[in-house]
C-alpha cells in the first residue's frame, strides 16, 4: 500500500508539472534536467525502494531465498535504470499517457483501485513492459511509433492487463520454484559429475527451461490481449488491432529507407560530400556475400512474437464490418518523442542512428532548427570521437543485413570521412548563422565544441570552468546532461 | 604484420557497440583461439575458435565463428571432431583454409607413467587443413601426417599430461586468384604444398628441415625464409623460393655477406610493390654471438645495414643493398657512431617504401662514463671491494637518448631521417644487455593515404608517425597500471586497439582509424 501511496503522490506531482509545460521551444528538446528520472525521484528514493520489499511467498527457506535474489534483482535493476537516466519525466508525454491510463482504469475499478506508477523510459524500441508491483513502463521509441490515441490505449491496456494477472510476479515465483527444485539440482549434479557433453547437457537444459518459460510467455500474451479487450470494452474505449500487423517489422526500424540520397540532405544543409565517402572501401568479409546463416529474424526471437495471430484474435472481437473510430495522436508527441530520441542517441553515443532518425524526420519536414542544431552536434561529437580514439564506438556499425541501403551508406560515410574533411566540415557547422535562432543553453554547446574539438589542447581547469559557469547559468537545461557528459 | 592473440577461457562476445568488442572470461575449461585473418597481407576478418567440451573418449565440440573486419560476428558453425588447436587461417576466392594441429595424447590425463608412455609411443599427430565456403560448408579437410615432439606437459603424484608439438606450426597464406600456400615442419621433414580453392593438392615439394621457417607469398611466388642454427641468435639465415605453378624450387640463397653475419630485422611483402624484402644489420663476426651486450656495441658491433628485394623466384631476381659505417665516414666513425653527438644506433625495424628505399628504425644509445665510480675507485684503490665494484659495473652507462628512423637509398647511402621523439630511458650500467632500454618499433600501412606509418611505444603511449609524410601522427596513450594497451593491425586505413583488463578479466578490441 505504501508504494500505491507514493505512486499517487508522483502522478499528481507530475499532473501538475503538465499544466506547467510550455509548449515545445523551437530547437530544443522540451523538458527539463530536474525531470530526467534520477533527479525526479531523487527526494522520494528511499520510501520508493521501501515499497518494493520482497513479499514472503515461500515456506521453504532455500526457495524464499532464491525469489529474494531474483525480486531484489529486479528491484536493482530499476533503480540503477533510474539512476543511470533511462527513464524522464517529459510533461507533454507522461501527461497524455497517464491520461489515457486513467480513463482505463476508471472503467475497470473492480481490477484496479491505484493508477500505475508509470515511467517513460528514453529506449528508443518499440515497446512497453510491465514490472510487476502495478510499476509500468512505456518506451519512447513506441510513442514515436503509434499512430492514433487507439493504438497506444491497446497497448496500454494490455500492460494494464500483466500487472494485474501478476504475470510479472507469478515469473519471479515461477523461477525460484525451479531453480530450487530437487528435479533441477539433480540434473546440474548430473552435469557436474559426467566426463562428456557437460556443455551440451547445459545448454539443454537451459534451453528446455527458455521454451517453458517461452511457452508461459505465450500464454501470459494471450492471457493479457484477452484482458486488455475487456478492460477496454468495459472503459467504452476503442482500440486498433492493426497496431499488431505493424509491430511485426518494428525491430528493424532503420530498415526504413529515406526519400534522398544521403549527399543530398548534407548538401542542402551546405555540407559537400565526397560520393568516395559513402562507398565501402576496402575488402573485408563484410562486403563479401556470405551466407553462414539466415540473419532474418525468427518469430520467437522478435520483441513482439505471434502478432499476425494476435491481430487476428483481437480483430474477431471487434464487431464486423465496424472500422474503429481513431484519433491520431498529437503530432507534438511524435516529434518529442521522436527529438528524444535523437538526443538519447546522442547521449549515448550511437551517432549513426541519431543522424539517420534527423534525416527521416527531414523527410517529413518536422523542426527544421532542432534537426540543423543536432547535425551540428552530432557531427562535433563523431569529430571529438575520432579524437579520443572512440570514433567507431560512435559510429556503432551495424550489420547489413538489419539496415537500409541509406542507412550502411551513411555509416560508412560517418565511418570513412577522412579526419581533416570531418574537422573542416565540423568548424564550418560550428560558424553557421542558425545558432543564433537557438536558446542560449543550447548555443553554448558551439563554445564547448569550440574548446574541446579546435583549440587544443585545453587544460583540464579550463573544463572544468567551463561545465560549472554552464551549470550556474542554466541549472535547469537538458542540455546539461550532454555538457556534464563530455566535460 | 601477422597477429595473433589468444584469449584462454573466453567465452562470450559482447557487443559493446560498434567495432569494439569486449571478450569476458565467463567460466573455466573453456578455450578460445582467436587468429586474424589475412588475405594478400590485408586484415579482411577474424576467426574465433572455441574448445566448448570433451563430446566423447576422443572427440570434442567446437564452436567457430567468423568475424568481418569490423568484429561483427557474421557466422557461426558448430564442430565435432578430434582434439584441434587453430594455427593460421588464409582467404581466397571466398574460400577460407583453416589449419590446425592434432593429437591425439593433447587434453588427455594420464594417472601414471607407463599410460602416458603408451598413449606417447601410439600417438597420433595430424595437420588436419580444412577448407570452408562463405556458406559455412566444409568443401574438404585434406590430412598430413607429422612427427611431432611430445614432452610431459604437467605431472604430479598422481596425474600427468603430455604436449606434442612440432618446430614449425602449419603457416597458410593466399596467394591472388589461385589457392593457398601451406607450409610446416616436423622432427622429421619440412615441407611446402600448394592447393587449390577447392582444397585439392596442387604440389607438393619437400624442403631442407631448418628449425626455424617463415613463408611469404605474392602472386609471383612462395618464400620461405629459414634459419639453419637456432643455437645462433644472429645470422644463419637461408632464402628458398617456389614458383606458383609447379612449386619449381629456385635454389637456396644464404643471407650472408663477407666479414659480416647479417641478422634479421624484417621479412615482409613491400605492399607498395608486392615484392617480399629482408631487412636488418650487420654484425662483425667477431661479435656475433655477443648477444645483447653493450661493450660489444661500443666497440663496434654493427657495421651498418641491409636489404634484399625479391623481385621475383629466380636468384637474380634478388636485388642486394649493403651499407657499411665504413664507407660512410662522413656520418659515421668506424665503430658506428654518430659523428656529431656520439650516439651508437640500435635497429629494431625496417620497412620498405614505394621506391624501395628502406627506412631503419631504432634508438639512438648515448654513453655517459661513470665520474662518481671513477673518483671512488681512485680514492679507495687500495682496497679490494671498491675497485672490484667499478670491475664489474664497469667504467661507463648508457641509456637511451631517443629514437631515430635512418634512410637506406637504394644506392646504399645512409641518413638520419627524423628524430623520434620518445621517452629518455634511466643509466643502465655498461654491463648490462642494451635491449633492456630498446623500445619497440612496428610499421603499417594505409592503403587509403598509400602511406607507410611507424608505430612505437616510448613507455607512456604508442605513437603513430607517418614515415611518407614525415609528421608525426596519433599517440594512444597507454592506461594506468591495470589497463594494458596494445595495437595490431586491423582493416586497411586502421589500427586495432588491444586493451586488457587482467583485474576485471577482458579484453577491449577497438577499430580506430591511423
Amino acid at each position: 500500500m505504501l508504494f500505491l501511496k507514493t505512486a499517487t503522490k508522483f502522478s499528481f506531482s507530475v499532473l501538475f508539472f503538465s499544466f506547467c509545460f510550455l509548449t515545445s521551444t523551437k530547437g530544443q528538446i522540451n523538458y527539463n534536467y530536474d525531470q530526467l528520472s534520477s533527479n525526479f525521484y531523487q527526494v522520494k528514493k528511499d520510501s520508493l525502494k521501501a515499497s518494493f520489499k520482497c513479499p514472503d511467498q515461500f515456506s521453504k527457506k532455500e526457495t524464499q531465498k532464491k525469489f529474494k535474489e531474483i525480486w531484489d534483482g529486479r528491484t536493482a535493476f530499476l533503480f540503477e535504470s533510474i539512476g543511470n537516466n533511462q527513464f524522464l519525466v517529459q510533461p507533454e508525454m507522461y501527461k497524455y499517457v497517464y491520461e489515457l491510463l486513467q480513463e482505463i482504469i476508471t472503467g475497470n475499478k473492480k481490477f484496479f483501485t491505484q493508477a500505475p506508477f508509470l515511467l517513460i523510459d528514453r529506449n528508443s524500441s518499440v515497446n512497453a513492459y510491465a514490472l510487476g508491483n502495478n510499476v509500468l513502463a512505456v518506451n519512447i521509441g513506441l510513442l514515436a511509433f503509434v499512430e492514433t490515441r487507439e493504438e497506444l490505449a491497446l497497448v496500454l491496456a494490455h500492460e494494464l492487463a500483466h500487472n494485474s494477472l501478476r504475470h510479472p510476479e507469478n515469473s519471479m515465483i515461477e523461477k525460484a520454484d525451479l531453480l530450487t527444485s530437487e528435479k533441477y539440482k539433480n540434473e546440474l549434479e548430473g552435469i557436474s559429475k559426467s566426463t562428456y557433453g557437460k556443455y551440451s547437457r547445459l545448454t539443454k537444459i537451459l534451453e528446455g527451461y527458455s521454451f517453458s518459460r517461452a511457452k508461459h510467455n505465450r500464454y501470459h500474451e494471450e492471457e493479457a490481449d484477452s484482458m486488455a479487450h475487456v478492460l477496454l470494452t468495459n472503459s467504452k474505449m476503442s482500440y486498433d488491432p492493426k497496431i499488431f500487423l505493424r509491430l511485426d517489422s518494428s525491430d528493424f526500424i532503420y530498415k526504413k529507407e529515406l526519400k534522398n540520397n544521403i549527399s543530398d540532405y548534407f548538401s542542402k544543409a551546405g555540407i559537400q560530400l565526397d560520393e568516395n565517402w559513402l562507398k565501402k572501401a576496402g575488402r573485408g568479409l563484410s562486403t563479401k556475400k556470405y551466407n553462414f546463416k539466415d540473419l532474418t529474424l525468427a518469430d520467437s526471437l522478435k520483441t513482439h512474437p505471434d502478432c499476425i495471430d494476435r491481430y487476428k484474435y483481437l480483430a474477431a472481437k471487434l464487431p464486423a464490418n465496424e472500422k474503429p473510430k481513431v484519433t491520431p495522436i498529437p503530432a507534438s508527441i511524435g516529434n518529442s518523442a521522436n527529438d528524444c530520441i535523437v538526443w538519447w542517441n546522442i547521449i549515448n553515443n550511437n551517432l549513426t542512428a541519431a543522424m539517420y532518425r534527423i534525416l527521416l524526420e527531414k523527410d517529413k519536414g518536422n523542426n527544421l532548427l532542432f534537426n540543423e542544431s543536432m547535425t551540428s552536434v552530432i557531427l562535433n561529437r563523431l569529430f571529438n570521437a575520432d579524437k579520443k580514439f572512440e570514433r567507431f564506438n560512435a559510429v556503432n556499425v551495424e550489420k547489413k543485413e538489419l539496415i537500409s541501403a541509406k542507412y550502411f551508406e551513411l555509416q560508412t560515410l560517418f565511418e570513412q570521412v577522412p579526419r581533416e574533411k570531418l574537422e573542416i566540415i565540423c568548424d564550418a557547422e560550428l560558424n553557421k548563422p542558425f545558432w543564433q535562432q537557438t536558446k542560449a543553453d543550447t548555443r553554448y554547446l558551439k563554445a564547448i565544441f569550440k574548446n574541446i574539438n579546435f583549440l587544443y589542447p585545453v587544460s583540464p581547469k579550463d573544463l572544468k570552468s567551463l561545465k560549472t559557469e554552464f551549470q550556474k547559468s542554466y541549472p535547469n537545461s537538458p542540455v546539461r546532461e550532454l555538457v556534464e557528459l563530455i566535460l | 604484420m601477422k597477429t595473433t592473440f589468444t584469449f584462454l577461457m573466453l567465452l562470450c562476445m559482447q557487443s559493446m557497440m560498434a567495432q569494439s568488442r569486449v571478450f569476458k572470461q565467463v567460466a573455466e575449461g573453456i578455450s578460445t583461439t582467436t587468429k586474424t585473418i589475412f588475405q594478400d597481407n590485408a586484415v579482411v576478418g577474424y576467426v574465433a575458435f572455441t574448445k566448448l567440451e570433451k563430446a566423447s573418449k576422443d572427440s570434442f565440440n567446437y564452436k567457430l565463428i567468423i568475424m568481418d573486419e569490423n568484429l561483427n560476428n557474421i557466422g557461426e558453425q558448430n564442430l565435432k571432431d578430434v582434439s584441434l588447436s587453430l594455427t593460421s587461417v588464409g582467404f581466397e576466392s571466398d574460400i577460407l583454409c583453416l589449419s590446425f594441429f592434432s593429437s591425439s595424447v593433447a587434453d588427455e590425463i594420464f594417472t601414471n607413467r607407463s599410460q602416458a608412455r603408451s598413449a606417447r609411443d601410439n600417438a597420433k599427430n595430424t595437420i588436419n587443413n580444412k577448407f570452408m565456403s562463405l556458406g559455412g560448408k566444409i568443401i574438404k579437410t585434406q590430412i598430413i601426417n607429422v612427427d611431432a615432439d611430445m614432452v610431459v606437459g604437467y605431472s604430479s603424484f598422481i596425474k600427468r599430461s603430455l604436449e606434442s608439438s612440432i618446430g614449425t606450426q602449419g603457416t597458410v597464406k593466399n596467394v591472388p586468384g589461385k589457392g593457398f600456400a601451406f607450409m610446416y615442419a616436423d622432427n622429421s621433414k619440412g615441407e611446402v604444398l600448394f592447393y587449390d580453392t577447392k582444397g585439392e593438392v596442387v604440389w607438393k615439394k619437400t624442403m631442407t628441415k631448418y628449425p626455424i621457417n617463415i613463408m611469404l607469398t605474392n602472386s609471383k611466388g612462395v618464400y620461405v625464409l629459414s634459419k639453419t642454427n637456432k643455437n645462433n641468435s644472429i645470422g644463419d639465415y637461408v632464402l628458398n623460393n617456389y614458383t606458383i605453378t609447379d612449386g619449381k624450387p629456385t635454389g637456396e640463397t644464404p643471407i650472408e655477406t663477407e666479414g659480416a653475419t647479417l641478422s634479421v630485422l624484417n621479412f615482409e611483402i613491400n605492399p607498395h610493390t608486392d615484392n617480399p624484402y629482408i631487412a636488418g644489420y650487420m654484425v662483425a663476426n667477431k661479435f656475433k654471438n655477443s648477444g645483447y651486450s653493450f661493450a660489444a656495441l661500443k666497440q663496434g658491433k654493427i657495421k651498418g645495414v641491409y636489404s634484399y628485394t625479391i623481385k621475383g623466384v629466380s636468384k637474380s631476381d634478388i636485388i642486394k643493398n649493403y651499407s657499411f659505417y665504413n664507407n660512410l665516414s662522413d656520418t659515421y666513425d668506424k665503430k658506428g657512431r654518430k659523428l656529431d653527438t656520439k650516439y651508437l644506433t640500435v635497429y629494431n625495424n625496417a620497412s620498405q617504401d614505394a621506391e624501395g628505399n628502406m627506412h631503419f628504425a631504432g634508438d639512438y644509445i648515448k654513453r655517459k662514463t661513470r665520474i662518481g665510480g671513477v673518483i671512488t675507485s681512485t680514492i679507495f684503490s687500495p682496497l679490494l671491494v671498491p675497485p672490484l665494484i667499478f670491475l664489474l659495473k664497469g667504467s661507463g652507462k648508457y641509456r637511451s637518448e631517443e629514437g631515430v628512423l635512418v634512410k637506406q637509398t637504394t644506392k646504399g647511402s645512409l641518413m638520419e631521417e627524423s628524430v623520434l621523439e620518445t621517452k629518455k630511458s634511466n643509466y643502465y650500467f655498461s654491463k648490462l644487455p642494451y635491449s633492456e632500454v630498446s623500445n619497440n618499433y612496428y610499421s603499417i600501412y594505409d592503403p587509403t593515404s598509400k602511406s607507410d606509418y611507424l608505430v612505437y611505444s616510448d613507455g607512456t603511449s604508442n605513437n603513430l608517425y607517418n614515415m611518407t609524410t614525415k609528421k608525426a601522427g596519433r599517440k594512444i596513450p597507454l592506461k594506468d597500471g591495470k589497463n594494458y594497451q596494445t595495437i595490431a593491425p586491423a582493416k586497411e586505413g586502421h589500427i586495432l586497439v588491444i586493451e586488457n583488463n587482467y583485474r576485471e578479466k577482458y579484453t577491449k578490441l577497438s577499430i580506430e582509424p591511423i
